[in-house]
């Protein structure tokens, strides 16, 4: 199955298990990346400046959009320190859009327990908001690319090399995430 | 005193490549003297062997003024493979509605060939890297079959992708025409001639999967590359429209250069100083798909050529168009494919040899300008809710038996409602065409990537969709799918028209929702 066929079908099973709401481009990309991890699925992610990022997922996301599958709420949150506007877009199934979800649900009973159970896994880590889950997703992306163990002082060294500075307490944070998830273990 | 005038060092190590084909030609004992002495080779043989190089010219051309191009680039062009592109019109039967569009892939290639020697000189490129982002930019074009990107759709259906398996990259596997332009790259003589094996191989990394530094790519294939830049002036010039205009030298002073901290390498960002002069790029993308690229009449062209090769081959039997387009990486297939071009493809197809055929029938509607009619549009968002997905994916090539259902089932609804087919051969449900596309595929099947645009701010980088609220609504106008249906129907007015889509438009919904059921 080709990437884009399964973000077509994960996608809304995501939304589903997620509550049908995502707060947040952000938060959407990060939560689908740790489902993608838990479930060892090609989802399109590749490096970002903003941590793991699929185009994938953003495209299927505006393809659900502009079939009416979603909807999108945008609010200003004023503007930043290089005078760009920040915005956030949630979004949320539409009627017609949770019609759809249930819909591949009843076609991959299977595909729907395994998002169901990542994204409990996700939730029950811990109620993390777009920013703690995005540091989390830099954080493993640097273990993954370091391929050992790692402290979380050498994780923080690393994340200049990427571009990306972190607080070090939001650092102990998200590696807690990641060690409640399994994806990682202290010892 | 003689060696140092005639070739210096690193030019000998280009030239012993140079003759490898060359070489190869000779009996085993003159081939092993001369490679186990290359050095003479080159000494004496230099002015045998060797492709004499031309003249730097300038050449004339109504968007950018005087091109420059080196001896090598000149000799480049002088090919009869990069001569083939005058025979291959940019926009296809973009003519058809606007007259002026008759410009060709040949001036487009040295359109875009400029720009990147003007990206090369913003970008600071080192003159052995501008020298492969000029050469690629002269290069990267040559795969096209007749009606450029339109044959695209075809190779795609037909090529045997069992025997290209090693070829394809997974991540994007559609991209037949690439493959076709490696070939070329790899098995012309004339080019072998002029560039060698080595630079034709680094060129055909660069325009694959990128050559050293990431801005080299950008500049040959991304979101800000030559080619874009290029076919939006020359097209809203041609076509006489005034969408695609976008300030060139302003949006080029925005250029940055920055090292990327994760790898250590270059790539190409705006500065943040740029976003509006980005945005006016991006406009002016937007309004030339919206407005040209995406033009009713050009959709239905593109549609009857596609479909015209699809029937020549199934149907038809037509084994010229088979050999066209059934592309299987074999180095004859290159060679037939090289002989082809727009109005060969015309006379062949359109010819008496092929009365009374599917392709014939089409290709004969396209040079009378007896287009299939759009007898039904809708936004997919507006259809039953059933039936959107399957739709929105009707014209992917891995659902083409679903799209043929779905024809017929709505020629059948025609035929229900009294309208006639214009179609004197055997089964006129044929010429009927379901369509679904939005403005961002109809753009995307240009070759080039549309990866994420980088603003340069500090301390990190920011996302251009981050950084534009218009950019954002740009985005989601491309991805709004739209789906038509395409009929060999005839009314002799607008008056005319109305009435027939009124009278079909709730059956062919229906039809749709039926569809979507599965029933």
């Amino acid at each position: 199955m080709g990437t884009e066929t399964l973000v077509r079908d994960i996608l809304p099973l995501a939304y589903r298990a997620f509550g049908g709401t995502m707060r947040g481009k952000t938060l959407l990309q990060k939560r689908l990346y740790f489902i993608s991890v838990i479930l060892g699925l090609d989802l399109g992610y590749d490096p970002h400046y903003y941590g793991p990022y699929s185009e994938e997922i953003a495209t299927i996301n505006a393809e659900l959009k502009s079939l009416g599958y979603l909807s999108e709420s945008v609010s200003g949150w004023g503007v930043d320190q290089r005078g760009f506007e920040l915005a956030r877009h949630d979004f949320a199934l539409t009627a017609e859009g949770n019609r759809l979800s249930e819909r591949k649900a009843r076609q991959n009973p299977e595909l729907v327990q395994a998002v169901e159970n990542a994204a409990r896994i996700v939730n029950e880590a811990g109620n993390l908001d777009y920013m703690e889950l995005s540091i989390a997703a830099k954080a493993y992306y640097i273990l993954t690319r370091l391929g050992r163990k790692a402290t979380i002082a050498e994780i923080s060294a690393m994340l200049p090399k990427f571009g990306w500075s972190v607080d070090p307490e939001e650092l102990e944070k998200a590696t807690s995430f990641l060690t409640k998830m399994h994806l990682v273990q202290q010892g | 005193m003689k060696l140092k005038t005639t070739t210096p060092i690193p030019m000998v190590l280009e030239v012993l490549e140079r003759a490898e084909p060359i070489l190869a030609e000779f009996s085993e004992p003159v081939k092993a003297h001369h490679q186990a002495k290359p050095a003479i080779l080159c000494k004496q043989r230099r002015s045998e062997l060797f492709w004499q190089m031309s003249e730097p010219r300038s050449v004339r051309d109504p968007i950018h003024g005087f091109i420059r191009l080196s001896g090598e680039e000149a000799d480049i062009v002088a090919t009869p493979v990069f001569q083939r592109l005058r025979g291959i019109h940019q926009l296809a039967f973009a003519h058809l509605v606007y007259p002026g569009a008759l410009h060709t892939r040949f001036e487009h290639t040295l359109g875009v060939f400029h720009v990147t020697s003007l990206m090369a000189e913003v970008c600071d490129l080192p003159p052995e890297h501008a020298r492969l982002v000029r050469l690629s930019a002269l290069l990267h074009d040559l795969g096209h079959g007749p009606f450029s990107h339109v044959s695209e759709g075809a190779l795609d259906i037909f090529a045997d992708r069992e025997k290209l398996r090693g070829r394809l990259n997974p991540k994007n596997p559609e991209k037949i025409h690439e493959l076709v332009t490696q070939d070329v790259l790899r098995t012309d003589p004339s080019l072998l001639h002029i560039l060698g094996k080595r630079t034709l191989s680094q060129i055909e990394s660069l325009l694959s999967s990128g050559y050293e530094e990431p801005v080299l790519k950008s500049i040959v294939s991304g979101p800000l590359d030559a080619d874009k830049q290029d076919y939006l002036l020359r097209d809203t010039y041609f076509c006489g429209v005034k969408y695609g205009v976008f300030d060139l030298q302003q949006l080029h002073r925005e250029f940055e250069v920055v090292e990327d901290p994760s790898e250590g390498q270059k790539i190409l960002m705006i500065s943040s100083d740029g976003v509006h002069a980005l945005e006016q790029f991006v406009l002016a993308k937007y309004y030339l798909t919206a407005q040209v690229y995406s033009h009713r009449v050009r959709l239905i062209t593109d549609q009857m050529v596609v479909r015209a090769i699809s029937l020549g081959i199934e149907d038809d039997g037509i084994e010229d168009l088979k050999s066209l387009y059934a592309y299987d990486g074999d180095e004859a297939f290159v060679s037939n494919y090289m002989k082809w071009n727009d109005s060969r493809f015309m006379l062949t197809f359109g010819g008496d040899d092929h009365k009374g055929k599917y392709c014939h029938d089409l290709v004969q509607r396209l040079s009378e300008r007896r287009l299939l009619k759009q007898i039904f549009e809708s936004r997919v968002s507006q259809l039953p809710e059933v039936c959107r997905e399957r739709i929105r994916r009707i014209s992917e090539k891995e659902n083409r038996s679903v799209r043929r259902e779905l024809e017929t089932r709505i020629a059948a609804v025609l035929q229900e409602a009294g309208v006639r087919l214009e179609c004197g051969l055997e089964d006129p449900s044929k010429l009927v065409i379901a369509h679904s596309y939005s403005l961002k595929s109809v753009r995307a099947q240009s070759r080039n990537d549309e990866g994420p645009i980088m603003v340069h701010t500090v301390p990190n980088p920011t996302p251009f969709d981050q950084a534009s609220d218009l950019f954002n609504s740009i985005q989601e106008k491309l991805n709004d799918p739209h789906f038509a249906v395409y009929a060999p129907v005839a009314y002799e007015n607008p008056v005319e028209r109305r009435q027939l889509q009124s009278k079909i438009k709730e059956p062919i919904i229906g039809s749709l929702e039926d569809f979507g059921n599965g029933n």
